[in-house]
């Protein structure tokens, strides 16, 4: 056993997420007093202080530690060697990511009616501790801590869908959410008892040495075994075909849970695939003992000859086809941007793919520019929700003449997330496409090729139903010569104007901005991708 | 036929035949002469009373997931006492700092589930009977 000192030094890594705790027992403790726990703006100022002193500690303790020169990953244990957390540059990039997330999450719903007064410290309280198993998630290299992390997100987030207390909608989501996500842990942690039993360890960097010295080539058990896994993961990022939760959980939920299920969960699912198909299952070239990742890698050269590449390359298909397909016959706002979520994941899943140092880069980048992006779109679907009593894209008529400012910060965020240029999607897309075709054009990877071509395609779809809240939003704003060819519009009955304070101004602007700024600017956005990936050879 | 697991198929195979093999021999080999006391739902002895089926008061699995709760948690001081002497002797009081967190953490959680009233019987109870007067309650209706 480590003497006592080192042990206890080695929690300087995990600063992060000690303060992660203690501010939810914090919170926890403030939602007792009845006093304190209706006071939202002093509660979500306080929440969002404690992740950003959570961020500051990621800063020094997880990122200055790598500047230097042939720093390498670190390992915590629990003192008997027996690693579980691996500290390095791609946990501190998610770990920035997500508490940007729930910083994001707990201030979009200052204002929201969905979430009572009386439960809104409790609210913040499990963002809080969503976001810590979301971190865990991105860490973890052990088995056990990986279902506990992901355990730990999606426990709390069946609470957080029921949050709308004695709405049947917000129950039902919860429930479905629970037994959903109650088979998906369960088939995970069959898949991941296979392995243990294959090799005898929960750790993944064993479980990959194991694999690769006793050359356990297409097992069939150890294939069904990752594919289990798969659907662990796969139920996170809400990709087909374990999406099914995926919609009725977003519109039942309330309006920033949803904001925020439909970028963190997703991106912690991501960072787990990573860790666990990338770091795991993918054998990397050995440079003076240090494994490492390089880009320009012939070909791709998978553990045990399992090969994971071809379910995750089917998934990613499916998932945009899928979901882009059932996106097109939405009616209800917070639906339609469900599926699009959905298909987003399938283009995320694109990198993953590819193999290369550039494919994960690219879903890095792509996870900072969807997370602003949709963030922003379902901030304005909560605006338009909250005053105009409806979550329909129906809701939105008339915007552009009524709120122009929304209407047209809307139409940035549809725009960027079809991809059109100069929004940050297109920046996104092309890095995400770039990467791809780079590798399709090296020999024996010609089914990458079909990928971006589905991929191009699906972005067309999408532009169809992001156009067409785009059109809602437009009617009646263009003259009355407009209205008269379509007799139907005169029927409805007149909308609420939507109204923006200054507060909500402000924070539309902070994802607006980003949205066309990365969109222009977006090279050091990809040297810091660079960064995440780049050890010292 | 060497499979290491055929014995444990074979064993589920004559498990399965001698569980079928006394269901049907009791059935026709047994005197039946039932009563009505020997029909009745048996209840630890008592003679059963109303049905089974009625509503619960969300109350009671509020306890009973507090009560899991608490009993899963409180077995992890048994592997720790036990350990204790070897835990002690290579890292000092770190152990007994380290329970001692985790008991604290505990009772956090305890204090509060009891200042958010999930142990306050009175109130349930109070509320239990206002139904009852104004017969709203659906037990009474059954």
């Amino acid at each position: 056993m480590k003497p006592v000192t080192e042990f206890l030094a080695s929690g300087r890594f995990f600063s992060p997420e000690i303060v992660l705790i203690a501010g939810t027992i914090v919170l926890l403790l403030a939602s007792l007093s009845p006093k304190l726990r209706e006071r939202r703006v002093e509660i979500s100022v306080s929440a969002v202080l404690i992740l950003l002193i959570a961020g500051a500690l990621v800063y020094l303790n997880n990122v200055l530690p790598f500047q230097a020169e042939g720093a390498r990953p670190l390992y915590l244990d629990l003192g008997n060697g027996n690693k579980i957390l691996r500290v390095d540059k791609m946990g501190a990039f998610f770990k920035g990511l997500f508490l940007t997330i729930a910083a994001l999450g707990v201030v979009l719903s200052v204002k929201s009616k969905e979430i009572l007064s009386e439960h809104y410290a409790e609210y913040c309280a499990l963002i809080l501790s969503v976001t810590l198993g979301m971190i865990l998630m991105a860490t973890a290299v052990d088995m056990l801590m990986v279902y506990l992390a992901v355990e730990t997100v999606s426990i709390l987030s069946y609470v957080l869908a029921g949050f709308i207390r004695g709405s049947i909608r917000s129950s039902e989501a919860s429930l479905k959410y629970m037994l959903y996500g109650a088979l998906a842990s369960g088939i995970m942690i069959y898949g991941m008892s296979i392995l243990y039993g294959f090799t005898g360890t929960t750790n993944l960097l064993d479980i990959k040495a194991t694999l690769i010295d006793r050359n356990l080539g297409n097992e069939t058990m150890l294939v069904l075994a990752i594919l289990f896994v798969l659907a662990g993961i796969g139920y996170k990022m809400a990709a087909v075909p374990f999406h099914f939760w995926c919609p009725d959980v977003y519109e039942g939920a309330p309006l920033p849970v949803t904001a925020f299920f439909s970028v963190g969960p997703k991106a912690a699912g991501f960072a787990l695939a990573i860790r666990f198909f990338v770091s795991t299952l993918t054998q990397p070239f050995k440079i003076g003992g240090e494994e490492v990742i390089i880009p320009n890698m012939p070909s791709a050269m998978v553990v045990a000859k399992i090969d994971w590449v071809s379910a995750v390359f089917w998934m990613s298909i499916l998932t945009m086809t899928l979901g882009n397909l059932a996106a097109l016959r939405q009616k209800n706002a917070k639906r339609l941007f469900a599926y699009s979520s959905i298909a987003h994941a399938g283009y995320l899943a694109m990198g993953l793919t590819t193999l290369t140092i550039g494919g994960l880069e690219s879903i890095l980048f792509y996870l900072v520019v969807y997370t602003i992006m949709n963030l922003g779109a379902f901030y304005v679907v909560m605006l338009v929700a909250d005053q105009r009593g409806s979550d329909d894209i129906q809701a939105f008529r008339g915007l552009f003449k009524d709120s122009p400012w929304i209407a047209i910060a809307m139409t940035m965020f549809l725009f960027s997330l079809t991809g059109i240029p100069p929004f940050a999607g297109f920046a996104g897309k092309l890095v995400l496409f770039g990467a791809v075709i780079e590798e399709a054009g090296r020999q024996g990877q010609d089914r990458l090729w079909v990928l971006a071509i589905i991929g191009v395609i699906n972005s067309a779809i999408s532009l169809f139903y992001y156009a067409r809240v785009i059109r809602v939003m437009l009617e009646g704003a263009l003259g009355e010569e407009e209205g008269h060819g379509h007799a139907p519009a005169a029927v409805h009955r007149p909308l609420a104007p939507v109204t923006v304070s200054v507060p909500a101004f402000v924070l539309l602007a902070v994802f607006a901005v980003p949205t066309l700024v990365f969109g222009l600017v977006f090279g050091w956005l990809q040297q810091l991708a660079a960064w995440t990936f780049a050890y010292a050879v | 036929m060497n499979h290491p697991y055929l014995p444990i198929l074979i064993l589920i195979g004559i498990a399965a035949v001698f569980s079928a093999l006394f269901v049907v021999l009791s059935r026709f080999v047994g005197p039946r002469k039932p009563t009505p006391a020997k029909l009745s739902t048996y209840e630890c002895g008592v003679d059963p009373e109303g049905t089974a089926r009625q509503r619960f008061s969300v109350h009671f699995y509020l306890v009973a997931i507090v009560f899991i709760l608490f009993d899963i948690e409180a077995i992890f001081l048994y592997p720790w006492a036990v350990r204790y002497q070897a835990l002690s002797a290579k890292a000092g009081l770190l152990p007994l700092i380290e329970m001692a967190l985790f008991i604290a953490i505990l009772f956090l959680g305890y204090f509060y589930i009891w200042r958010r009233g999930v142990l306050d019987w009175s109130k349930h109870e109070e509320r239990r009977r206002m139904l009852e007067r104004t017969g709203l309650d659906s037990k009474k209706a059954a």
